[in-house]
């Protein structure tokens, strides 16, 4: 029995749909569990107004969520910063760059890879975007995501941008109001796996003595046959099969040395394996010790009634996005643009006029595909990171080693180990707390922080004890690649400090 | 003003933004850039002061706003509620206030921001002017008569293709500040965008 449930939700903006497999927490006494493990996602850009196009459809895992949201994330914020004038061409009839809003895909070659200007970040194999002609449309790159039927990318619309980001979000929402745990290292067997597994074994073995002392009673004669199972429960615990079958023969019991591996607590429910069409998640999650069979697009079988925790309706309106029309005024265009009643200003006189601050079109930022600040900010999939690449390494070892103010075999940068020892030296749990302290920080390329996440509520309320670096300010050394890693920060209450690289 | 629990504002929408210290520098163009998203606001949804302040008070952030505002127009001071003055310690904090409430109003009008920006991508591809379609004409409009109105005194007179560009930016701007994390994008694009 699962101590945690896996349900599968959605998060439907207009024009796409953005379907998530989930471990939540059982024990949030809260009417939508929150989102402890995010195992796989499946994002179809199913915009309405082309009903006649297939919808592209990509999947991934965890890994690939997060690069995902971070290229995506980042590339709004471009995006929010770059010139007027660059909106200001599309909409001159007689001058605009004719583009295609629709969601075409680009043929499944890598024309847009052999672009001199995207070279550089081409060969990265990440998931990220670049502006087109105009303002308003944006190319997506799938990368790892990339399938037959996706093609190597394609083009977004502002709409379908916004879209895209706001489904992302509200799943990033999700996790991060998990009340304990959050997001899973998603590379390392998750603690609370262990913690399942050990529960799990005490039920066994509870279960196991049950019917043996069941037996016991109403069978004397297979008391002998039981007697290794009764000195041996382990055995019994870790058989895949949950039923408490017990053999008569004590020569059908397998010795503990032939005992099959243990399997992850997950695979205790029949699950078929290697469904189909879950290709993208399966080579990362099977290693995660993730059932292939509870993937997004799959209809996994039926868990026991008790973790059935399809989301209530109530849940699901609070997954969507639609704005809030019961709180929205009317608007009536007509009459609110063509009304000449007065109105008080929002604002006015300004001592300094707002666009004598504008940057003029010859100093406007130029985004290149080139850019380290664009292709850096897609994250990657950490294929080669060996703190993340390997799904059964443990967590780094905590702040009791001492190599660790040196840095450790998983400090792919040296940036990882620096974020250590400034929390090391600042850390100290304040009384009461409890609980462990997550955060992600993504990385500016000079070393200060972009953006803080705290993942729960208890990292939420505390971080201001935490000795939390201000955002702009110098925290770790400049990111000699120009990339804008992420590193997470886990703090625990008995003074542990632990970083790793989530993402470069 | 309304109770903490009837406030639409999560906490830690407010602490996402506290991490950060402004010099007065930094607030002086951030001050400048919400003056023109409020023009935005204002010119597509007739988001006026009093429907600013309405919605502040709906987020419990009305003092902070209201100080901003008479920050910002000293002439609507006496026709206002009384609010704390404007101290310069306190700048920071009417600033992130008037970000949750700015995304808090185009959260609120979001459908209308949205046609604006779906009308606005069709006149891309159809290769027509914005001045083609009623909301967008209107919106564009009214953008340069607010500005012209406001900033009419200053030394650089806007033309009229860079207002439109400006309008039409901010319009996109608005789309995504209606978004779940539409504070956090509003705040990093104040502190790292603010033109030089």
């Amino acid at each position: 029995m699962p101590l945690s449930n896996t349900v599968q939700r959605q998060y439907t903006p207009p024009t796409c749909t953005l379907e998530i497999t989930a471990r939540t927490s059982p024990l949030s006494r809260k009417g939508r569990h929150p989102v402890t493990e995010l195992l796989g996602f499946i994002l179809r850009f199913d915009d309405p107004r082309m009903p006649e196009s297939e919808p592209v459809v990509v999947r991934g895992n965890y890994q690939e969520f997060i690069a995902l949201q971070t290229a995506v994330s980042t590339y709004v914020q471009d995006l929010l910063k770059r010139s007027p004038e660059y909106f200001n061409t599309t909409v001159h009839a007689d001058t605009s760059v004719p583009v295609t809003l629709d969601s075409s895909r680009l043929a499944n070659t890598d024309e847009a890879v052999a672009r001199p200007e995207s070279q550089e970040v081409a060969f990265n194999q990440k998931i990220y975007l670049e502006p087109t002609d105009s303002g308003l449309t944006h190319k997506l790159f799938f990368r790892p995501l990339a399938t037959e039927q996706s093609g190597t990318a394609m083009q977004l619309s502002v709409l379908q941008l916004f879209d895209l980001a706001t489904a992302l979000d509200e799943c990033v929402a999700d996790m991060e109001a998990a009340p304990v745990r959050s997001y899973s290292r998603p590379t390392s067997a998750a603690p609370s796996t262990w913690a399942n597994i050990a529960a799990l074994l005490l039920l066994a073995v509870g279960v196991a003595t049950a019917v043996a002392v069941f037996l016991n009673r109403t069978n004397p004669q297979r008391q002998v046959a039981q007697s290794p199972i009764r000195s041996n429960p382990s055995p019994v615990a870790l058989q895949p099969s949950p039923q408490p079958t017990i053999s008569t023969t004590p020569s059908s019991l397998p010795s503990p040395q032939k005992l099959p591996p243990l399997p992850p607590l997950t695979s205790t429910t029949t699950v078929p394996p290697n469904s189909k069409g879950v290709s993208g998640l399966n080579n990362s999650q099977t290693n995660a010790g993730l059932p292939s069979g509870q993937l997004p697009g799959v209809i996994a079988p039926p868990p026991p009634p008790s973790i059935l925790t399809t989301p209530s309706k109530q849940d699901r309106s609070q997954y969507s996005s639609l704005p809030e029309s019961s709180s929205e005024p009317k608007t009536d265009s007509t009459h609110l643009h063509h009304s000449k009643e007065p109105r008080q200003p929002a604002i006015s006189n300004s001592p300094n006029s707002p666009l004598a601050n504008l940057p003029p079109g010859s100093n406007l930022p130029v985004l290149t595909p080139g850019n380290p600040n664009l292709g850096s900010n897609t994250s990657p999939t950490l294929p080669n990171t060996p703190g993340l690449g390997n799904q059964s390494t443990p967590l780094p070892s905590s702040s009791t080693s001492p190599e660790l103010s040196k840095g450790t075999a998983f400090d792919s940068i040296p940036q990882v180990a620096e974020a250590r020892n400034y929390f090391k030296q600042r850390w100290e749990a304040p009384p009461g707390l409890t609980q462990t302290l997550e955060y992600s920080l993504i990385l500016d390329d000079n070393g200060t922080i972009q953006r803080i996440i705290p993942l729960g509520e208890a990292s939420r309320r505390f971080i201001d004890r935490t000795g939390m670096p201000l955002i702009g300010e110098h925290f770790v050394s400049p990111i000699s690649n120009g990339h804008t890693p992420t590193i997470r920060v886990v703090l625990s209450p008995d003074g542990h400090v632990q970083t790793f690289l989530e993402s470069d | 003003m309304r109770s903490t629990s009837n406030s639409p504002l999560l906490p830690h929408h407010w602490e996402e933004l506290t991490h950060t210290k402004l010099d007065p520098t930094q607030l002086d163009k951030i001050k400048v850039q919400l003056d023109l998203v409020l023009l935005a606001l204002e010119a597509l949804a007739r988001v006026d002061t009093n429907v600013i302040i309405q919605a502040a008070a709906h987020l419990n952030l009305e003092p902070q706003v209201l100080a901003y505002i008479t920050s910002r127009q000293p002439q609507l001071s006496d026709s206002l509620p009384e609010s704390e003055a404007s101290q310069p310690q306190r700048d920071e904090e009417a600033v992130r206030s008037l970000v949750l409430t700015i995304c808090y109003l185009s959260r609120q009008h979001q459908e209308l921001i949205r046609r604006a920006v779906t009308l606005l991508e069709q006149l891309v591809v159809d290769r027509r002017s914005p001045h083609d379609i009623a909301l967008l004409g209107d919106y564009l409009d009214t953008f340069n008569q607010l500005y012209q109105e406001r900033w009419l005194d200053e030394d650089k007179i806007a033309t009229s293709d860079l207002l439109n560009s400006v309008a039409l930016k901010l319009l996109v701007e608005l789309l995504f500040y209606s978004g779940p994390g539409g504070h956090h994008r509003l705040w990093s694009r104040l502190l790292k965008g603010a033109p030089e």
